[in-house]
């Protein structure tokens, strides 16, 4: 167990500076440096910015700069905020998408486990052949259409929560993006939920449980479900992923000031110790959540152990 | 019979007691007006770079500063100069030192009196390269400045005589001093502080200010708020007493949150047609011309717009502005034929002339270029990623086909990448260029295209406009600048290296609520100036 966990944490140690590295290259390659600023007027500041930043210096020498300043847990100036470093604007961005997120994916499959019973319960009918489509639906509307329509139709209209922005009571205003992050991964739960459970129906283990003459009550959730749900957890990562990546867009629609948002602005800026500090973040909840599958499904289904 | 009088001593506890409870009343009433206080809600664009007055450089970051920190002089609702914390001031006979009186009441946020010192520690870091002041520039008039902003020790042109009394001295005559000494970067910052705290002075939990509000919460990529600082000269003039920045990225989203009540001002309106945009918000909708320029730079360095003056001028004939700011921009915009807003350069209204007869000059002009139907020019028109841009710049394209068969490839580019390859001359053919004025001066636009600026992405070189501007820079006579101004620009046109669009204008949503809220060109609008309809 113990090799298993040091094996999980080099890995992913290893995939975080290769990230790091690759980002900086990337970053360094592209036209457009974060000094090009239509207003600077003068050939001694733009030096001024760039000996003050240190953009000047080699790739080897910032990326070693970098890791060594990443290990203290430290990310460095932004370049475009210029009154923050960058772990401070990621301590103020992490628990708004991490809240977000942590929402949207609860809406989603909370509320698609029963809706998936329901149509798995009657597979083919009338109601299945209704949840598949409304699925389908949710799943292929872009969030860039159902964000704002979201927010024409709960902020705009009727008044019942703010259309944009963050201020308090917090949850007011993470509801409306919540839901619209939701929408789609609600339709993308049930369509696994729905296959999970029709599986675990056909499964001997339900037919041996059905058998037995338990009520319908005691074989769908002391019977289907467990065999079914470690099916669907599998897909808890990418939706996972899809969520993160999901945010970038409901944060820019409701201007909420979340990792997606500094992952945007400072990919247009140019802000390259914020996009890295924002890309190795993204990186550890998305290793953080797999181990945490991981671990479920172990404890979940014996066969895997 | 009970004895209901009351003896001295108790006559004095009950009034007291009374009293107490009045006070406490008071306070309270106080607390919870001041609790309930209305905040104005500014929506302000993106997040501001910098509340540093001297390394903040975002239009955002602009708008904060002008309501937290405050200069020698600012300005009125009108956009016109007036003392800030110099009270008056008194200025050599040629011109080259100032002599700046300044209020005995000004103090600092914290409490603490804003000397002449101040100002001269001030002027210091913002010409320390350490600082890497974005807008230095402006204050490169200063003797020794330039050395300075360089990493020498030069002596700097600012001294302070006694604590009230600040004199400056000038490499040269310098007209608009004064509109310069507004801007942040020539703010009083509190050195003090900035030595204490580091590079974290601008928290809201150490940010000493020198305007008339202070910091009280920043919130990154979200929210900043103001409230009103009790030690500002003017305080009893501020009516309102607690402003809110928003960062509102999207001019859509920016609008809905308008719409929704959540904001009382905002930094744009959403995009479309200016008679749609009346029938939405109605008296709310302030549109007004502003200081700016829109135009498409021409590379003068390189094929095949260099040496051939008949092509520049063939393709700025061939647009037709009109249509442009009737169909594509659609908010007020004003057709341009040169580099300066006509409110700037006070220059008449050019004189109408058919389409027809500048699309038979314009073909002329092409077949002189060596071009023609058969053998068309192939150009390349770069721009920036914008939904305007695209609409823009495809309306063009159409209009040099049409009227002479032009082939343009259009370049979308981002923003950094576009400034890049602007400045680097290399690649570039035909490009967005542009302009937004700080300062309601001409030179704040001619200097564009002096020879050492590197704003001048054209390549465009002439002595005889670096002879203009260089006088113009020393001319103080009103008439005779502007004269002067009109020349310079008249010189740049005739080698055409830019083809103007159109003038910019402001535009904003305001709440009926807000009063006080005065269009001006440099579209400056301090939350000092403005007031609540009902109190």
């Amino acid at each position: 167990m113990l090799t298993l966990v040091l094996k999980k944490l080099l890995g992913g140690v290893f995939v975080l500076l290769a990230l790091v590295a690759i980002c900086l290259a990337l970053l360094r390659s592209v036209p457009g440096g974060p000094f090009d600023n239509e207003r600077i007027a003068s050939v001694e500041v733009q030096a001024a910015m760039a000996a003050r930043y240190g953009t000047d210096a080699s790739y080897t020498s910032q990326l070693r700069r970098y890791l060594s300043g990443m290990i203290k847990g430290d990310f460095g100036p932004s370049f475009q905020y210029a009154d923050f470093n960058v772990a401070e604007l990621l301590r103020a961005a992490l628990p708004i998408t991490l809240s977000l997120g942590a929402l949207g994916l609860s809406f989603a499959w909370l509320s698609a486990l029963p809706v998936a019973l329901f149509a798995a319960n009657h597979p083919g009918g009338r109601a299945d052949i209704a949840v598949r489509a409304l699925s389908t639906g949710l799943l292929s509307t872009p969030k860039f259409v159902t964000a704002p329509l979201l927010a024409l139709l709960f902020a705009s209209t009727l008044h019942w929560l703010p259309s944009a922005g963050l201020g308090e009571p917090m949850w007011k205003y993470l509801l409306l993006p919540a839901l619209a992050l939701a929408l789609t991964q609600f339709g993308m739960a049930v369509r696994v939920l729905r296959g999970a459970l029709l599986d675990a129906a056909d499964s001997d283990a339900l037919k041996a449980a059905r058998a037995r003459g338990f009520s319908a009550v005691r074989l769908q959730t002391r019977h289907l479900l467990p065999i079914a749900l470690p099916t669907a957890l599998a897909f808890l990562l990418p939706s996972a992923v899809a969520v993160l990546t999901g945010s970038a867009v409901v944060e820019q629609v409701y201007a909420l000031p979340g990792l997606g948002r500094a992952l945007v602005s400072s990919a247009f800026n140019r802000d390259y110790t914020l996009l890295l500090g924002v890309v190795v973040s993204c990186g550890i909840i998305v290793l953080v959540i797999g181990w945490l599958v991981e671990i479920a499904l172990l404890a979940l289904d014996p066969r895997r152990r | 019979m009970r004895d209901v009088s009351f003896t001295r001593s108790e006559k004095i506890g009950n009034l007291q007691r009374v009293s107490k409870t009045l006070f406490a009343v008071i306070l309270s009433v106080f607390l919870c007006e001041l609790l309930h206080a209305r905040t104005l809600q500014r929506g302000n664009g993106p997040e501001p770079d910098s509340l540093d007055p001297q390394r903040g450089q975002s239009l955002s970051a602009q708008n904060i500063l002008r309501d937290i920190f405050e200069g020698l002089t600012r300005e009125d609702a009108y956009g016109a100069i007036i003392p800030g914390i110099a009270e008056r001031w008194e200025s050599s006979s040629d011109g080259l030192v100032w002599t700046f009186y300044l209020r005995s009441s000004a103090k600092f946020s914290d409490g603490a009196s804003i000397s002449a010192n101040d100002f001269v520690a001030s002027f210091a870091r913002a010409l320390d390269p350490k600082t890497a002041a974005p807008y230095a520039t402006q204050l490169l008039v200063l003797q020794g400045a330039r050395a300075r902003l360089q990493g020498g020790t030069t002596a700097l042109g600012a001294r302070a005589v006694n604590a009230q009394v600040l004199e400056l001295t000038l490499n040269q005559i310098t007209p608009n001093l004064l509109a310069r000494l507004s801007l942040p970067v020539a703010a009083a910052v509190p050195t003090a502080t900035i030595a204490r705290f580091g590079a974290l002075w601008t928290r809201a939990e150490n940010i000493v200010s020198s305007g008339a509000y202070s910091v009280r919460t920043w919130r990154p990529l979200a929210t900043i708020e103001l409230i009103k600082n009790p030690h500002y000269y003017e305080s009893d003039s501020v009516a309102i007493s607690q402003v809110r920045y928003h960062v509102t990225e999207d001019a859509s989203e920016e609008a809905r949150r308008f719409d929704a009540g959540e904001l009382d001002l905002t930094e744009t309106i959403p995009p479309g047609r200016l008679q749609q945009l009346r029938a939405r918000f109605g008296s709310k909708l302030r549109v007004a011309p502003s200081l700016g320029s829109f135009f498409l730079g021409l590379n003068l360095t390189g094929p095949p717009l260099k040496d051939n003056l008949a092509l520049r001028q063939a393709l700025s004939l061939a647009i037709d502005r009109t249509r442009i700011v009737e169909i594509v921009t659609g908010t007020g915009e004003e057709p341009a034929y040169a580099l300066l807003p006509r409110i700037l350069s006070g220059a008449a209204k050019p004189v109408h002339t058919p389409r027809t007869v500048n699309e038979a000059r314009a073909q002329a002009l092409y077949q002189r270029a060596g071009y023609s139907r058969d053998r068309p020019l192939t150009i390349e028109l770069r721009y920036n990623t914008s939904l305007l841009n695209r609409r823009l710049m495809l309306t063009i394209s159409v209009m040099w086909e049409q009227v002479l068969g032009v082939q343009t490839v259009l370049r979308q580019e981002e923003m950094k990448v576009l400034v890049q390859n602007r400045r680097a001359k290399r690649i570039t053919q035909a490009f967005r260029g542009g302009w937004n004025a700080d300062l309601a001066d001409p030179l704040d636009f001619l200097d564009i295209f002096a020879p050492d600026s590197t704003l001048n992405t054209t390549g465009f070189q002439s002595q005889k406009y670096t002879a203009l501007l260089e006088t113009l820079r020393r001319t103080t006579d009103p008439v005779a600048a502007q004269r002067l101004a009109l020349a310079a620009e008249a010189e740049l046109m005739a080698a055409q290296p830019i083809i103007p669009l159109f003038y910019y204008t402001s535009k904003h949503l305001v709440s009926p609520e807000i009063a006080g809220f005065v269009e001006n060109s440099l579209d400056h609008h301090p939350s000092r100036l403005l007031r609540w309809t009902q109190p």
